[in-house]
C-alpha cells in the first residue's frame, strides 16, 4: 500500500501518531440527496452574500447545478439594495465576516423588513458572534461548506416547514431487498431496449424482485399465456408487436389479464391517453425513475391485494 | 464531481481566470446520477459499455435511413436512441432526437432532419468522450 506511520513522543508531554497513505480517488460521487427533491425546490431564488468572490461563485454554481436561480451580492448593503428592488427570495445565504456590515448586521436589518425570508449563515470555525442572536438564523454552517450538507438545509428550508428534515425518505431506504416482501408481485418486463432493460431489470433486483423479460410484445403475450404474471411493465415501442397490441391481445384473450404499466420516452398527454385506452392501466415516463417505480409498485401492489380480497370475500 | 462527465472543461480555466463568468458543466452532456443511484459500479460499467456499443450503430442507421428517405426507419431509430439517452439523462441529445422523431412521424425526410441527425452525432461524439473518460476513472 505504501505510506508511512510515524510516532513521535516525549516523556510526561504526550505522544502523536502520524500516517500518510496513498489511495485512488473515490468513483462513486457523494449521494446528491438533492437530485431526489429537485422537482421541489426548482426555480426558488437564492440571494448569496459574500465578499469573496471566490466564495460566491462557488455558491452560486452550486446554486444552479440545484436548478434554484442564485442572485449574487458583495457586501450586507448590496444585498438589502437588490431586496428593495422587489425580487421576492425564498433563501438568503449570508457569509458572517464581511467588511462594514456582518451576517449578523445583516440577518438583524432583513429580520425587520422581510421576517418570513429564512437565512443561513455561513460561519467560520471559532466565530461565535452569531451566538449573542440565537434564533436569528435557521441554520449556521461552518466553513468549509460540505455540499451534502448544504443540499440538507436549502432543501429542508425551500419545501417548506410542512416536511421537516425527519420526514424525508432517503432515497437507499427505498432500495431495500425488503420492498419485495411487502410487496410480492410477478412481474414481466417487455421491453426491447438493451439499455432501458439493464437499468428496470436492475431496479427491480435491488427491490428484491426476480422479474422476467419480453422481448418484444409478441413474447410477452406468450410468456403471460403461460405464467401468471401480477403486473407487466411494458415498453410501447417494440418490434414485432408493440406494447398497445400486446395489451389488447392479453385483455382479449386471457381470463385474468395482468396489470399492465406503460413505460413509454413520449410523456405526452395523449400519448398516455392512447396507452389507457388501449387497456394499459397505468403508466410510466422512461427511463423509468426509483422513486416512481417504486411508487408505482406499491400503488399497484395495494390495488392487487385489495382486489384479490375482495374476489375471496365474494 | 459533476464536472468529470466533460473531458474538456474549459469552464474549470476560465474559473482560474475569470470566476465572475465561471459556470460549473454538470450536465453539459449526459447525467448518470440515475445509474449511481445503484451504487454498483460494475453494473454502470456494463450500461455505459452497452450505450457506446450500441449507439454509434443506431445513430449510423439513423442517417443512412434518412438519407434513403425511410422516415419510418429514422422515427423508430430515433425513438430507440432516445430511450438510451434517457438512461443517462442527455437532455441535449434526448432534445435533438425528439425532433428527429416529430419530422419523421410526418412521414418526411428533410433537410432540417438531417440538419438535427448531424447535430446528434456532433452531440453523441462528446457524449462518447465523456463516457469513456468516465469509465477510465471507474477502472
Amino acid at each position: 500500500m505504501g505510506g508511512a506511520i510515524d510516532v513521535k513522543s516525549r516523556e510526561n508531554k504526550g505522544t502523536t501518531f502520524t500516517f500518510t497513505m496513498l489511495s485512488s480517488a473515490s468513483s462513486q460521487t457523494l449521494r446528491t440527496y438533492v437530485t431526489n427533491h429537485i422537482a421541489a425546490i426548482e426555480g426558488k431564488q437564492v440571494l448569496v452574500v459574500d465578499d469573496n468572490l471566490t466564495n460566491r461563485c462557488i455558491l452560486k454554481n452550486q446554486l444552479e447545478i440545484w436548478k434554484l436561480v442564485p442572485t449574487l451580492a458583495s457586501s450586507g448593503a448590496e444585498a438589502l439594495e437588490i431586496m428593495g428592488k422587489g425580487i421576492q427570495f425564498d433563501l438568503l445565504l449570508t457569509d458572517m465576516q464581511m467588511p462594514d456590515m456582518d451576517g449578523c448586521e445583516l440577518a438583524l436589518n432583513v429580520q425587520g423588513l422581510y421576517p418570513e425570508l429564512p437565512v443561513i449563515l455561513l460561519s467560520s470555525v471559532g466565530d461565535d458572534r452569531n451566538k449573542r442572536y440565537e434564533g436569528l438564523f435557521r441554520s449556521i454552517l461552518a466553513k468549509p461548506i460540505k455540499q451534502e450538507m448544504l443540499s440538507k438545509l436549502i432543501i429542508n428550508e425551500l419545501r417548506g416547514k410542512s416536511k421537516p428534515a425527519n420526514e424525508i425518505q432517503p432515497i437507499k431506504q427505498k432500495l431495500s431487498l425488503d420492498f419485495a416482501k411487502e410487496h410480492p408481485l410477478k412481474i414481466l418486463v417487455a421491453e426491447d431496449n438493451l439499455v432501458n432493460q439493464k437499468l428496470t431489470l436492475k431496479i427491480l433486483s435491488k427491490l428484491g424482485f426476480d422479474a422476467d423479460l419480453a422481448k418484444n410484445g409478441k413474447i410477452a403475450v406468450e410468456m403471460a399465456a403461460r405464467e401468471q404474471y401480477d403486473l407487466v411493465l411494458m415498453d410501447v415501442q417494440m418490434p414485432e408487436m408493440d406494447g398497445q397490441e400486446a395489451t389488447r391481445v392479453m385483455r382479449q384473450t386471457m381470463e385474468v389479464s395482468p396489470t399492465i404499466i406503460a413505460m413509454t420516452a413520449n410523456a405526452m398527454k395523449e400519448d398516455k391517453d392512447e396507452c389507457l385506452k388501449s387497456g394499459m392501466d397505468d403508466f410510466l415516463s422512461k427511463p423509468v425513475k426509483l422513486e416512481q417505480l417504486v411508487d408505482m409498485l406499491a400503488k399497484w401492489s395495494n390495488i392487487i391485494k385489495e382486489r384479490y380480497l375482495e374476489e375471496k370475500c365474494a | 464531481m459533476p464536472d468529470k462527465y466533460n473531458p474538456e472543461n474549459t469552464n474549470m480555466k476560465n474559473f482560474e481566470t475569470h470566476p465572475e463568468t465561471f459556470t460549473l458543466p454538470p450536465n453539459n452532456f449526459c447525467d448518470l446520477s440515475m445509474l449511481e443511484e445503484m451504487e454498483d459500479n460494475e453494473y454502470l460499467l456494463e450500461i455505459i459499455t452497452v450505450l457506446l456499443s450500441e449507439m454509434p450503430g443506431d445513430i449510423k442507421e439513423m442517417k443512412q435511413a434518412a438519407q434513403e428517405g425511410k422516415a419510418d426507419i429514422v422515427c423508430k431509430k430515433a425513438h430507440k436512441l432516445k430511450g438510451s439517452a434517457g438512461v443517462i439523462q442527455a437532455e441535449k441529445l434526448i432534445a435533438m432526437l425528439g425532433e428527429i422523431e416529430t419530422i419523421g412521424k410526418k412521414g418526411t425526410t428533410n433537410g432540417e432532419m438531417n440538419s438535427f441527425i448531424e447535430n446528434a452525432g456532433e452531440e453523441y461524439r462528446s457524449i462518447e468522450k465523456a463516457l469513456k473518460i468516465y469509465i477510465a476513472r471507474l477502472g
